[in-house]
């Protein structure tokens, strides 16, 4: 499985562990996960540590937008254009 | 000078510079007035209190606005709570009006179904209409009108009303004016939901000032440190945990955030190792350390970190007493606070009322339920609760309110809900004495989120087949801890 696979879906088990399998049906994978209330600040920095210690990851987001890397496909590039830095 | 006469001379004196920064738009004095103006000349001229059902918008803040230089109460109503919450919040405000932004008018439209006899009028109708700008506004000023009245957690399952009046307000902002001198190139944050009383703060400190009000976009309120570079931000005010946040999300590396001269924090326990982070990552910047309970106007007492000292706690002290107001410790150790920031007692609930409030030698005094020890300096420190309540990303949270509504829907099971990680809360975990039921458990859960706002709503649930006691029969919380941690 690729890099993006693995964080995919790490995402997915997240939100299907909050939500069930029916919220990646018509997700909007473009918004804020926070704004949309799938999840909250907490479950996000503890996906986010969970993804970082599962695989093997050390990201630094102090020039990343919230805006961006909160949204499903933000956190996705982010997390896989940091790992090609 | 009374808070509606002091607005109105930020209004005149700083017509042109921005008064607001929200949406990327800035806002200036004189258009929010007009806004304002708008809304005061409206269907709601004569009504004494409204609600405004927006969230942390142009509309939301032009009613605030419009409300202050009127001397009318306002009832933020929180746009993320349940229907069940906001329907408890109105029926006991006894609303005449409602406001709401369109955003919100699926909330709105449910609301509307079950309170016919309320007035629900859009926002936006109201602001946007076409009127001639005038410099002066009208104003109206009844000092012991309520500027406004928040709802906290209460300990029976519905919400309790702290109702807060003009002179309580216009006292916190006189005293955090000469606090926190301001300028108008002052960029100030605002970061608080509209229904937690340290936005308060930051609207009218800020506009008394002529400075500038930041709203920050909401995916921003996780991880805020782009936006304050960016935007150069120069006075911070969030809770503690969103600085943890931003640890956990390496955005605290040295001199990140140059621009800030004053940081403050308040809402919960501020950990000395998090405000030694901050004042790195805000080298030129002052943090301050707020703390006191809504029922005293927003703070009542404050404490300038110095990162030198490193005696003490773990937490940095409460600090010491504002001016005008007083601390007292009774002999059990309960911080009791006087002054005129002092509330005069919750909405409809004179046993509350009578529970909190204490008067002696013609001084009333607030029972804070908070432990606290004073040091040979006069600075006061917090230790712990006298009760179950606990804060949750600054947010008061009674956890007997999550144990009645879950025993109500259980049909009395023994219950339990304890706030953990223990020394710094983050989230809620509730015990139930009852076989294992996944299929009870996610209706608990749904049942909670109608009921509750988020925060309150347990993120684990643990069933067990006894409750541990203590020597003296009473539930063991350690035990519970314990077996979190496990």
């Amino acid at each position: 499985m690729s890099l993006t696979n693995s964080i995919e879906q790490a995402i997915n088990n997240k939100l299907i562990e909050k939500h069930g399998q029916d919220i990646l049906i018509s997700l909007d994978k473009k918004n804020s996960l926070i704004s949309l209330g799938l999840l909250d600040s907490l479950d996000f920095i503890s996906m986010l540590m969970e993804i970082e210690n599962s695989l093997n990851l050390d990201i630094d987001f102090e020039e990343a937008d919230p805006v961006q890397f909160t949204s499903y496909s933000g956190l996705i590039k982010l997390l896989s254009e940091s790992t090609n830095a | 000078m009374k808070l509606s006469e002091q607005l109105n001379n930020s209004i005149v004196s700083y017509a042109n510079l921005p008064a607001l920064f929200v949406d990327n738009k800035f806002i200036t004095y004189k258009k929010l007035a007009n806004y304002a103006k708008n809304i005061n000349t409206s269907a709601i001229s004569e009504a004494e209190q409204i609600g405004i059902l927006s969230y942390r918008d142009t509309h939301y803040y032009s009613a605030v606005l419009a409300c202050a230089l009127d001397s009318r109460t306002f009832i933020p109503l929180g746009v993320k709570l349940p229907i069940a919450r906001l329907l408890s919040i109105i029926e006991q405000s006894n609303l005449q009006y409602v406001l709401y932004s369109t955003k919100y008018l699926s909330i709105s439209q449910q609301l509307k179904s079950a309170l016919p006899n309320i007035l629900f009028l859009c926002l936006e109708d109201l602001v946007y209409k076409d009127t001639v700008p005038t410099e002066q506004l009208q104003t109206r000023y009844r000092p012991s009108c309520i500027a406004y009245i928040l709802f906290t957690s209460g300990s029976t399952g519905a919400p309790k009303g702290v109702p807060i009046t003009q002179a309580n307000l216009e006292c916190y902002v006189r005293t955090m004016c000469e606090h926190l001198p301001l300028t108008n190139t002052d960029k100030v944050s605002q970061v608080f939901d509209p229904t937690f009383d340290l936005s308060m703060h930051d609207i009218f400190v800020t506009w008394l000032q002529g400075a500038c009000l930041y709203v920050l976009p909401e995916a921003a309120l996780f991880a805020p440190g782009k936006f304050i570079r960016q935007h150069g931000l120069t006075v911070w005010f969030s809770v503690p945990s969103t600085v943890s946040i931003m640890a956990k999300l390496g955005m605290l590396k040295s001199d990140a955030y140059p621009s800030l001269r004053v940081s403050q924090f308040c809402g919960e326990a501020l950990p000395r190792t998090l405000a030694a982070q901050w004042q790195k990552a805000a080298p030129n910047s002052q943090i301050i350390n707020l703390y006191g309970p809504t029922e005293a106007t927003i703070a009542c007492s404050r404490y300038v970190f110095d990162c030198n000292d490193s005696s003490g706690s773990n937490f940095i002290p409460l600090g010491k007493a504002l001016k005008y107001m007083d601390f007292k410790i009774d002999p059990q150790g309960e911080l009791l606070i006087s002054g005129p920031q002092v509330f005069s007692g919750y909405l409809n609930d004179s046993i509350k009322t009578q529970q909190c409030l204490l008067t002696t030698n013609n001084i009333t005094y607030y029972r804070s339920g908070d432990l606290v020890k004073c040091d040979d300096k006069g600075i006061f420190h917090y230790i712990s609760r006298v009760d179950d309540q606990v804060k949750i990303q600054g947010y008061r949270v009674e956890l007997s309110e999550v144990n009645t509504l879950a025993q109500d829907f259980l049909s009395n099971p023994l219950v339990h809900t304890i706030a953990t990680p223990r020394q710094q809360p983050q989230s809620l975990t509730l015990f139930i004495c009852n076989p294992a039921d996944k299929e009870v458990e996610q209706t608990l859960i749904d049942y909670l989120k109608q009921q509750l706002p988020l925060y309150m709503v347990p993120k684990k649930i643990i069933w067990i087949d006894s409750m541990p006691l203590n020597s003296n029969g009473k539930i063991d919380k350690s035990a519970l801890h314990t077996m979190m941690e496990k």
